[in-house]
């Protein structure tokens, strides 16, 4: 495997490492899937959909997420949003992304170049 | 088949290996997602046919079984789900090789607990020689698909609304020959030997008289059924709910007929006939458990999506 091919895979184990948090800090208020994966694409943070529905469900049955049902704008759609434990381990999960984030910061300061 | 009827394939595909109390909840929603995903791969598909944009989504968004694996909770999925069922498979195979250890150990006679001895070191044998090459094949598909993943692909299933009428009338025919042949084997003999065929082939399909007393009628009454509702789909066209209920049952009776007549007795009063009609019998049930098998799964796959 070349350079490339390395970098390609530990990107997306990177990439892997974050999407819950990813997910959690658009889910403030009530969104269906596509539109939060439009949206994390819009924002630099392209999740593929076969990962990303199924996380939705999966948070949603450990009490992290709540979701409804809403036919508002034509065919139903299941709305997802953070349930009062899920904002609390968001803002934990934010907290320990942000110290990892200083902590790797200061490691690459003192990296080779 | 248009994108529309793709979607629902595929989404009936991913919801038959999830528990069935989840199937309907996660089907709206998935064809919703998927309808929505399918709406912005249109936008940016250069002038592909719709067909194709929404084989390539789905394609892309997995194989129906690891899309469920992602989707099951925690606990449900202990091994990545397979085509054909795991336990349908191993309790099938232990079914399968029971009937036949059964069928073995009375042809061989002896006291009773000589033959209950034989039957049961033969069902466990043949259950684990079965177990020991079913977890092989799917080692040997699971190596295939990685190593060939375009033959791994999801590929959308003929709709089984729509029955072959031409198909069916063959079917028809054939079975109402070989039921024929079944009650006058000696016709058959007259026939392909200008009735010059030697006393002792004549001999050799004579019924043995314990099979005539109620083998014979039940296999005739089932195979009756049969013919009657072959007719019946080939008049009517198409398949509905409920002849797909009638199609499983007499899968259930007539595998079940079959399997009662092979641990019976014998068929035949010539022991080779009996051997070989045995033999067939022995694989006709296989076929009908392997057939019922599948007709379940897709009954239980089949999910209304509204």
């Amino acid at each position: 495997m070349g350079v490339e091919g390395a970098f390609d895979k530990l990107e997306l184990e990177l990439r892997r490492g974050v999407v819950v948090l990813a997910a959690l800090s658009q889910l403030g208020t009530f969104r269906y899937g596509y539109e939060l994966r439009r949206s994390l694409a819009d924002r630099g943070m392209p999740i593929e959909e076969g990962t990303l529905y199924p996380l939705l469900r999966r948070l949603e049955s450990q009490g992290v997420l709540v979701s409804e049902w809403r036919t508002d704008e034509g065919s139903p759609r299941r709305y997802y949003t953070l349930s009062a434990e899920g904002r609390v381990l968001y803002r934990k999960l934010a907290d320990a992304w942000r110290g990892l984030h200083q902590t790797v910061d200061q490691l690459l300061e003192g990296g080779p170049s | 088949m248009n994108a529309d009827r793709l979607l629902d394939a595929y989404v009936a595909d991913v919801v038959a290996y999830l528990p069935r109390d989840q199937r309907a909840d996660l089907a709206l929603e998935l064809r919703g997602l998927l309808a929505d995903e399918l709406a912005g791969a249109r936008a940016a598909a250069d002038g592909l046919p719709d067909e194709q944009v929404a084989l390539d989504m789905l394609r892309a968004f997995g194989r129906p079984a690891d899309v469920a694996a992602r989707y099951a909770p925690a606990g449900v999925v202990v091994v990545p789900p397979d085509p054909v069922s795991l336990r349908a498979a191993v309790v099938g195979g232990a079914v399968v090789a029971g009937i036949v250890s059964l069928a073995t150990a009375l042809r061989e006679g002896g006291e009773a607990l000589l033959v209950l001895q034989r039957f049961w070191y033969g069902t466990v044998t043949l259950s684990l020689l079965w177990g020991g090459l079913f977890a092989g094949g799917l080692a040997v598909a699971r190596w295939a698909r990685g190593r060939w993943p375009s033959g791994a692909e999801w590929r959308p299933r003929v709709p089984r609304e729509r029955f072959n009428r031409v198909g069916g009338a063959v079917g028809l025919a054939a079975a109402a020959v070989g039921t024929f042949v079944l009650i006058r084997p000696d016709l058959m003999l007259d026939v392909l030997f200008g009735g010059r065929a030697a006393p002792a082939a004549y001999a050799a399909f004579e019924y043995d008289p314990g099979f005539l007393r109620w083998g014979a009628p039940a296999i005739l009454a089932v195979l009756g059924a049969e013919l009657v509702f072959l007719g019946y789909l080939v008049v009517r066209g198409r398949w509905d709910d409920r002849s797909r209920r009638v199609d499983i049952w007499l899968t259930v009776v007539l595998t079940a007929v079959m399997a009662a007549v092979l641990v019976a007795g014998p068929v035949y009063r010539a022991r080779p006939t009996d051997d070989v009609v045995k033999f067939a019998l022995l694989m006709f049930v296989i076929l009908g458990v392997v057939d019922l098998v599948q007709k379940l799964r897709r009954a239980r796959g089949r999910v209304e999506l509204t």
